[in-house]
């Protein structure tokens, strides 16, 4: 039986007259990573900012395992230094005038371990990571990839009860993005750590997740498992969000990839089918991206596989199956 | 769950408490910083109603007014400050834009060099230039119109309107647009003047076109600083004006304190009108800038700069010659004055070190060493620490009243160094305060307003450089508000609060105006130590005194340098 670690009701954000965030109500079970996805300005950085105490709720009530941490009624506010969390922030926020070690450190010397307690400690959450190396470095010394790393362990050294990530992966490149994505993920389910995830990406949060809340404009639109929301969207935006989708006549809507495309040879189209014209295709490697115009002179971008053997001006049908497409009103 | 649970309780005792902390420190800062601000303002507005009819009486009226807009010595005044102005800016601005410009955009020999050189004769006393000046340009006895007089040309007196535009011109007045303007502009995307350069313009055409344009926010705010700063102009005119009977705004004011009635009516209305008219010009400026913003980098980029070709050993020397007038000459000539039996006087047998004998046992000028000593240091101290509170309220917190605090750091850039003077003068006039006039507290409580606007801007812009989450990763790992402001916040300011340090002990040890009309025997520092000598004719004890500020004040500039500091905006 899964339990509730933390849960907020009903809780709202005002900056000025706007409602950054606007009565969200969620709850996060032990063990979980649950990812707050949602375009720039949508109120998932100010919602990890209301669980961190970083910002203060202006309506609603968080609470995390027992304890109220923040009800805006009863105007109770626990300070961020006493909610026992740790944190990934976007920039890392490594201090610079320290070294690695000292980064480290820091939270176990505020708690009054003696030294060679936090030694070990620090020992062995740096070999965690994979940066044992760099102990003795300055912080400003390290990559990009490294300063997670050392971020990472800063978060996890004191064993918190919740860790919050805010777009930790935003400032890697992309190979580097993906290594940290499965490393972070594996790490997570060896500690059995609960998290609470940040993203705009939402390749991102569909691999890292085991629910994910799609937020916009300070609204939830929808949370669910990952497979759940690509699937069965709830609302055009979680749709559109999510992922491609190509509308076809009728008002039906389909990811591109459930899509069945075939050289046109006389068969009639079915219900489930239409026609169109390869205009070009852009090869990116892997695959074709096709640009298809149907019969209806609708464009559309669809991947093609390379073994195909495709060429533009190639007349083709597309067809699908109906439990894969969604009909939306207009 | 046991962890969790402990927090329960002390959870319901958590009422809204950084706030409480924040908003008693900020309310005591905003008080003291309102206070000191805004009361000699508020004085020199009050007083430019009350007519002195003797020594120590005054009756309610419009007098001073009336002089302002009538008195034809107060009119010449007025058109001499504005004319002076002018004529500087027309000169300084192409000047200055085009050499920032050389040194950031091209690969001109040496330019860290030159950066360093102006940025050094920014801090150089402006006394101390005049003085060395005054060697080199005396109508007859100056080496340079020596020179001009067996070529049969000259004399080119610096006791003249032109004169003073010289003097300020290799003073500080284009070496502090450089210093400003050329950071800004190394900041800015070479790929805009490439596109503009590939779409067919030349290099100059390019420069105008789409360079000054881009830079224009940047141009307008240096250009309103150093007007600013020109309108309050003060020991130049002083020394260089009277011979050529050339009074402006700042000398009026001072010189009506030497009367048997002082005209305090018609100098503060004088004032009031000089304030109103820098705040009409930052309202100017802000609306030509309006919306605009900066043009910043935000990527990466390499910024190519402009190869000089042919121009590139003609433009060295260019700059070469600039650096040798705006460093070499203060440099090399204040000190010879020291050692000139007569100032001025270039003969065969004109060595001595009498002057340094006399100044190094005179008790005025070593009373006047302890005095600048204690003042620089004070000044230093109560701004660092002032200051440091005041850009983190300002910066870092939602104190309600820190747009307030903010504008009134801001607010003594536009009170001229004079009127500062003159309006703490009322101030310690008045019978509870009475007991500070005449003291160094009083010199220091005009350091620390005077040093304000830089001290905070610099803060500010350090702090906002290192975000917020340095601070709010470490409340997260338990730290609390005062472990965080220790272990994080002070050790990542410090080299910037030294550098803050370094600038106020400068500005103190070499400052004139703002101490001008406070300062009597007792308290006074080597800076008015100096203009008096000057004004008795003792420039040789004047030239010993500017070489001393002048050590100790370069001294203490490379050591900000080292710190880190370079100058430019918000930097």
């Amino acid at each position: 039986m899964a339990e509730t670690v933390l849960r907020l009701e009903a809780v709202s954000k005002l900056f000025g007259a706007t409602r950054a965030v606007d009565r969200v109500s969620l709850e996060v079970e032990r063990g979980h990573v649950f990812t707050l996805l949602g375009p720039s300005g949508c109120g998932k950085t100010t919602t990890l900012r209301m669980i961190a105490g970083l910002e203060r709720p202006d309506e609603g009530r968080i609470t995390f395992g027992h304890a109220t941490i923040a009800d805006a009624e009863r105007r109770v506010f626990v300070p961020p230094h006493k909610r026992n969390l740790g944190m990934v922030f976007q920039s890392y926020a490594i201090w610079p005038h320290m070294t690695v070690f000292d980064n480290v450190a820091y939270p176990l010397r505020l708690r009054g371990l003696p030294k060679r307690e936090i030694a070990n400690r620090v020992d062995r959450v740096l070999a965690l990571v994979g940066i044992q190396e760099f102990a003795q470095r300055p912080a400003p010394d390290l990559s990009g990839g490294q300063q997670q790393r050392v971020a990472l362990s800063r978060a996890l050294v004191y064993e918190p009860d919740l860790l919050l990530l805010d777009e930790p992966f935003s400032n890697l490149d992309a190979r580097l993005r993906v290594q940290m994505r499965v490393e972070v993920r594996l790490l997570q389910q060896r500690l059995g750590i609960t998290v609470v995830f940040v993203t705009h990406d939402q390749v991102e949060a569909l691999s890292m997740s085991d629910r994910i809340a799609v937020l916009n404009r300070g609204r939830l639109e929808q949370v669910g498992v990952p497979s759940e929301l690509y699937d069965r969207p709830a609302s055009p935006f979680v749709r559109d969000f999510l992922g491609q989708t190509i509308r076809l006549p009728g008002n039906v809507w389909i990811r591109p990839e459930d899509v069945q495309v075939t050289r046109r040879n006389g068969t009639i189209p079915s219900p489930t089918s239409v026609e169109g014209v390869i205009d070009t295709l852009l090869f990116v490697g892997d695959r074709y991206e096709a640009h298809i115009t149907l019969t209806t002179g609708e464009p559309m971008l669809i991947p093609l596989a390379r073994a195909g053997a495709w060429s533009p001006g190639d007349r083709v049908l597309l067809s699908w199956s109906n439990d894969r497409a969604q009909v939306w009103p207009e | 769950m046991a962890r969790i649970n402990a927090y329960s309780l002390a959870a319901e005792r958590w009422v809204l408490p950084r706030v409480e902390v924040q908003t008693v420190l900020g309310t005591l800062v905003l008080l003291l910083v309102g206070s000191a601000v805004l009361f000699p303002i508020a004085l020199i507005g009050y007083q430019s109603f009350t007519v002195p009819i003797a020594p120590g009486q005054t009756v309610l009226g419009l007098a001073g007014w009336q002089a302002v807009l009538t008195e034809a010595s107060l009119r010449i005044a007025v058109s001499n400050t504005v004319l002076l102005t002018l004529t500087r800016q027309v000169i300084a601005l192409p000047l200055a834009v085009l050499m920032a410009w050389t040194i950031a955009r091209t690969d001109l020999p040496g330019r860290n060099w030159f950066e360093f050189a102006f940025w050094l004769s920014f801090f150089l006393p402006p006394l101390t230039v005049t003085l060395s000046w005054i060697l080199l340009l005396d109508p007859h006895y100056g080496l340079i119109n020596q020179v001009l007089k067996l070529l049969g040309v000259g004399p080119f007196n610096i006791f003249s309107f032109w004169g003073i535009v010289w003097t300020h011109l290799v003073a500080r007045n284009v070496s502090a647009m450089v210093m400003l303007l050329t950071p800004g502009f190394r900041n800015m995307n070479s790929s805009y003047e490439e596109a503009s350069r590939i779409s067919g313009a030349s290099a100059p055409g390019t420069i105008l076109r789409i360079f000054v344009p881009m830079m224009l926010p940047a141009i307008l705010t240096v250009q309103l600083l150093v007007i600013m700063r020109a309108l309050e102009s003060f020991e130049v005119e002083q020394i260089l004006g009277p011979p050529a009977n050339i009074q402006v705004m700042s000398t009026w004011i001072y010189a009506t304190f030497l009367q048997r009635l002082p005209r305090i009516d018609a100098a503060s209305a004088l004032a009031v009108l000089m304030i109103a008219a820098m705040l009409v010009l930052v309202a100017l400026r802000n609306r030509a800038v309006g919306s605009r913003r900066y043009t910043t980098v935000t990527g990466k980029f390499q910024a190519q700069r402009l190869a000089l070709g042919m121009w590139k050993w003609p433009v060295f020397a260019f700059f070469l010659l600039v650096t040798l007038l705006v460093m070499a000459v203060p440099f090399v000539f204040a000190t010879l004055g020291t050692l000139m039996k007569l100032f001025g006087f270039f003969s065969n047998d004109m060595w001595t070190l009498a002057h340094w004998q006399e100044a190094l046992s005179d008790r005025d000028l070593l009373r006047a060493l302890q005095n600048t000593v204690m003042l620089a240091v004070g000044t230093a101290v109560a701004v660092v620490v002032l200051n440091s509170f005041i850009a983190y309220l300002i910066v870092r917190t939602r104190f309600v009243g820190r747009h307030v605090l903010d504008f009134l750091t801001w607010l003594p850039f536009t009170v001229p160094g004079i009127l500062l003077s003159f309006g703490l003068l009322t101030l310690f006039l008045t019978p509870l305060l009475r007991f500070m006039y005449g003291s160094i507290v009083a010199l220091i409580v005009a350091g620390v307003i005077a040093g304000l606007p830089l001290a905070a801007q610099i803060l500010k812009a350090n702090l906002m450089q290192f975000g917020s989450e340095l601070e709010e990763a470490s409340w997260l790992t338990g730290a609390s508000w005062l472990q965080t402001y220790r272990r994080i916040v002070l050790p990542l300011l410090t080299p910037t609060l030294v550098v803050v340090a370094l600038i106020a002990l400068i500005g103190a040890a070499s400052n004139i105006s703002q101490v001008a009309l406070l300062s009597n025997a007792a308290n006074r520092p080597l800076s008015m130590l100096q203009l008096d000598y000057m004004a008795q004719g003792r420039f040789e004890l004047a030239s010993v005194v500017a070489c001393l500020i002048l050590f100790m004040t370069t001294a203490m500039a490379v050591l900000a340098r080292l710190f880190g500091y370079r100058g430019g905006l918000g930097g």
